[in-house]
């Protein structure tokens, strides 16, 4: 960006730093974290393209969150959040016993949290991070008339009206 | 070729550098290049192949963030706060109450920051060139369009400039060599909408091959210039003029090698050059030093190399090195046009509007502007960018605008004149130092109330741009009022006719040290009203190498 600032808005998003921990233990899928994938599926559900967790999202975020300085410990809180909202709201065990609606409640409930309340910082971090990878996979383009990557073949249509 | 045999050796090799090695070697001199960055392979090092792209921007080799450090910038005042960045998701870019930095963008590498660059090929508007007469504002160049016009076509020939052969106010001895690009089908609609507000938006000039030329393919069109080209079409330095310069078997390129000083004598002659290697410490005699750095790091070497005969720093007699700096004045909205456009397609800035160009044409203020689309430059052409700063929301809500919006976004961009003022300057920071020990350059940027201004006006031209193409709303704009963010930098050795109050004469060789020249952006009086600078940075090269081989 900047003329051409704008260059590494996502990556200077990245405001946690590097730090590995024990979290690589924590993988694969211990309980805690069994709402993690179903929790991103909420963010982008299956529809005429796959849902994130069908695309291996959630790994690929665990992967990340590996190298980042307290990242791990942001998800296992969300993840307890959604568990304790779940007891708390609608008495079940956890979030992955939720009917879809019901997690929906809840993870509206997560956005409209207070800035600087985990269930906000989850969220948004979260939310941020599965658009990241969920649409660096080509299976989620076609629908939306993307036909990249940008090469090898570039747009030799680009001179056209756009087909819908 | 042994390190006594060369004739000159240049410093750095972008723009500046690698067209006076293509000259110098051309010509039949022995040349070496010492570049402080790498070299790049455009077929592995450029991704935009990947599925990932998205996540791939330029791919420095050696971080830049930190090669410059930034002085507190000006407290911002609460009557231009419609000139804010912001986008309406993640809300104001910069909340302070002062402008920031997000850095002064460059490339360390073989080509330096063309691999970077989106290819406009500029000549700079002759109405531009005598601020000083005209306007009592910066400083007249010691040359006029005239003299420079058969350099500027040499350049275009080099690198292989396609552009429209129309544009009056930059007379042209020849037609561009390459034929110009047809409009994308967003620059289309631009066109057409933008007549009812009286503007004219024609193909833009770019060194990006139309048809193919000397090994290189022509372009296809992918909009990915600023993540590095990977077909080679994009006349970056390291593909044209480097590659040419080597083929002569007169210029040798030694990259990773950073030069730590200029070594000076008596008899007002630079004896050697310092620099480092893997090896460690390198200290080589030298005939001829071509300085060509960037308009950031040319002024720090020349402050870092000061001695007894140049207790003020090497060349800088007048006090000039560091002064004047000029840098990048930016606007840019962003919204959703109303149709489908496919506005990921095409060169990145194949369009472009001169027609507040002139320095007298924007009413009230001195300094000229040009606006162009630029969603790849606002890095708005993927899928990732779209959902996180366009569209938002989440679940199936979101998914079906994700739908509606891709290929919608349509970003225009004014770039504006920037005018040298006192408190603009790069000096060496005291407190900073590098690897080697040498103080690091530190920028000074503000902005005064006529470069204010001039945002304020591209402001508003682009938000009625964007209105007149039935965008219902600007959805993020990003300002250069709160926000220092530079790709043209210009200004910090001066070139002029007086030694008093120049760095360099109008062969841009130093006034004092007899073999000793300036060739890259530093050089410039002014800075034009938003024209990219190195097609003329290239210009300069060949004029002055010219003359450098013709006195040799
Ligand atoms: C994202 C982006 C987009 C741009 N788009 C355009 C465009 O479309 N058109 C246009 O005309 N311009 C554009 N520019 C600007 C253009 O790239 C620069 O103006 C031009 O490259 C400057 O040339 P230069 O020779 O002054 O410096 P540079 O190209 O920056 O080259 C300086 C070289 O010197 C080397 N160096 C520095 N210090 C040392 C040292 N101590 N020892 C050895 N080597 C050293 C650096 O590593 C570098 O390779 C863009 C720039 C950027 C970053
Ligand atoms: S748009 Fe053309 S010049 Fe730019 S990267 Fe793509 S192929 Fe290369």
């Amino acid at each position: 960006m900047d003329r051409r600032r704008f260059i590494s808005t996502v990556a200077q998003a990245g405001v946690l730093s590097v730090l590995p921990t024990e979290w690589a233990q924590a993988f694969p899928l211990n309980k805690e974290l069994q709402p993690f994938p179903l929790f991103i599926d909420v963010l982008l559900p299956e529809t005429d393209t796959p849902s994130a967790s069908q695309l291996m999202v959630h790994i690929e975020l665990i992967k990340h969150a590996n190298n980042i300085k307290n990242y791990p410990e942001l998800i296992k809180r969300g993840c307890f959040w959604l568990n304790k909202q779940a007891q708390t709201k609608f008495h079940k065990m956890s979030f992955i016993n939720l009917s879809d609606a019901e997690k929906i409640v809840i993870v509206k409930q997560a956005e409209k949290s207070k800035n600087g309340d985990i269930a906000k910082l989850f969220f948004e971090r979260i939310k941020q991070d599965a658009f990241w990878f969920y649409y660096a996979h080509p299976e989620t383009w076609r629908v939306l008339g993307f036909e990249g990557p940008p090469q090898p073949n570039g747009y030799l249509n680009y001179t056209k009206p756009p087909r819908i | 070729m042994d390190d006594k045999d060369f004739d000159v050796v240049i410093i750095g090799s972008g723009a500046g550098g690698g067209t006076s090695a293509w000259a110098l070697s051309k010509a039949g001199l022995k040349v070496l290049v010492l570049e402080a960055g790498p070299r790049y392979n455009p077929f592995k090092d450029y991704k935009l192949h990947r599925d990932d792209w998205e996540h791939h921007m330029f791919p420095h080799k050696i971080p830049v963030e930190k090669r410059q450090t930034y002085a507190p910038m000006q407290k911002l005042d609460a009557k231009w706060k419609h000139l804010r960045s912001w986008n309406h998701l993640n809300g104001q870019y910069n909340p302070k109450d002062v402008r920031v930095s997000y850095g002064y963008h460059h490339v360390v590498g073989v080509g330096g920051s063309s691999l970077h660059f989106t290819g406009e090929a500029h000549r700079l508007n002759p109405a531009s060139m005598q601020m000083k007469t005209r306007f009592s504002q910066a400083a007249d160049w010691p040359m006029t369009y005239a003299d420079l016009e058969p350099y500027y076509q040499q350049a275009e020939e080099v690198v292989g400039v396609a552009g429209p052969n129309t544009d009056s106010s930059r007379p042209r001895s020849k037609n561009y060599p390459q034929q110009q690009h047809a409009l994308s089908y967003t620059s289309q609609e631009i066109k057409q909408a933008t007549k009812k507000l009286g503007m004219t938006f024609v193909p833009n000039a770019l060194a990006v091959l139309s048809q193919p030329k000397a090994g290189r393919t022509n372009c296809n069109y992918c909009g990915g210039c600023l993540r590095g080209c990977p077909r080679t079409d994009k006349g970056s330095i390291d593909v044209t003029y480097l590659r040419d310069a080597e083929t002569t078997g007169l210029c040798e390129i030694r990259s990773s090698c950073s030069v730590t000083q200029l070594e000076a004598g008596a008899n007002d002659q630079i004896t050697a050059v310092h620099y480092t290697d893997q090896q460690g410490t390198q200290r080589l005699k030298t005939q001829k030093v071509i300085l060509a750095c960037g308009a950031i790091e040319t002024p720090r070497l020349l402050l870092n190399s000061k001695n007894s005969f140049a207790p003020d720093g090497l060349a800088n007699e007048s006090g000039q090195v560091g002064k004047n700096f000029m840098e990048t004045i930016l606007w840019t909205s962003s919204g959703l046009h109303p149709e489908p456009l496919g506005s990921h397609r095409g060169l990145p800035v194949d369009s472009i509007c001169w027609d507040y160009n002139k320095p007298d044409s924007i009413p009230g203020v001195i300094g000229g502007c040009r606006f162009s689309p630029s969603q790849a430059e606002s890095d708005l052409v993927g899928p990732i960018s779209y959902a996180n700063r366009i569209v938002g929301g989440w679940g199936k809500p979101h998914k079906e605008a994700m739908k509606q919006s891709f290929g919608r976004l349509l970003s225009i961009s004014g770039i504006g004149e920037s005018l040298p003022n006192a408190k603009s300057f790069v000096e060496l920071d005291v407190l900073k130092k590098d690897k080697h020990g040498l103080p690091l350059a530190k920028i000074h940027s503000h902005l005064n109330d006529n470069e204010i201004r001039r945002i304020e006006f591209m402001a508003n031209k682009c938000r009625e741009i964007l209105k007149a193409t039935g965008v219902k709303k600007p959805l993020e704009e990003f300002s250069s009022y709160d926000i220092f963010s530079s790709t043209h930098v210009f200004g910090t050795c001066r070139m002029g006719n007086n030694e008093g109050d120049s760095v360099v004469d109008s062969d841009c060789k130093s006034h004092r040290w007899k073999n000793l020249w300036v060739m890259d952006a530093s050089v410039f009086p002014s800075s034009g009203g938003g024209e990219s600078p190195g097609l003329t940075i290239q210009a300069l090269a060949l004029r002055a190498c010219e003359k450098l081989v013709n006195d040799a």
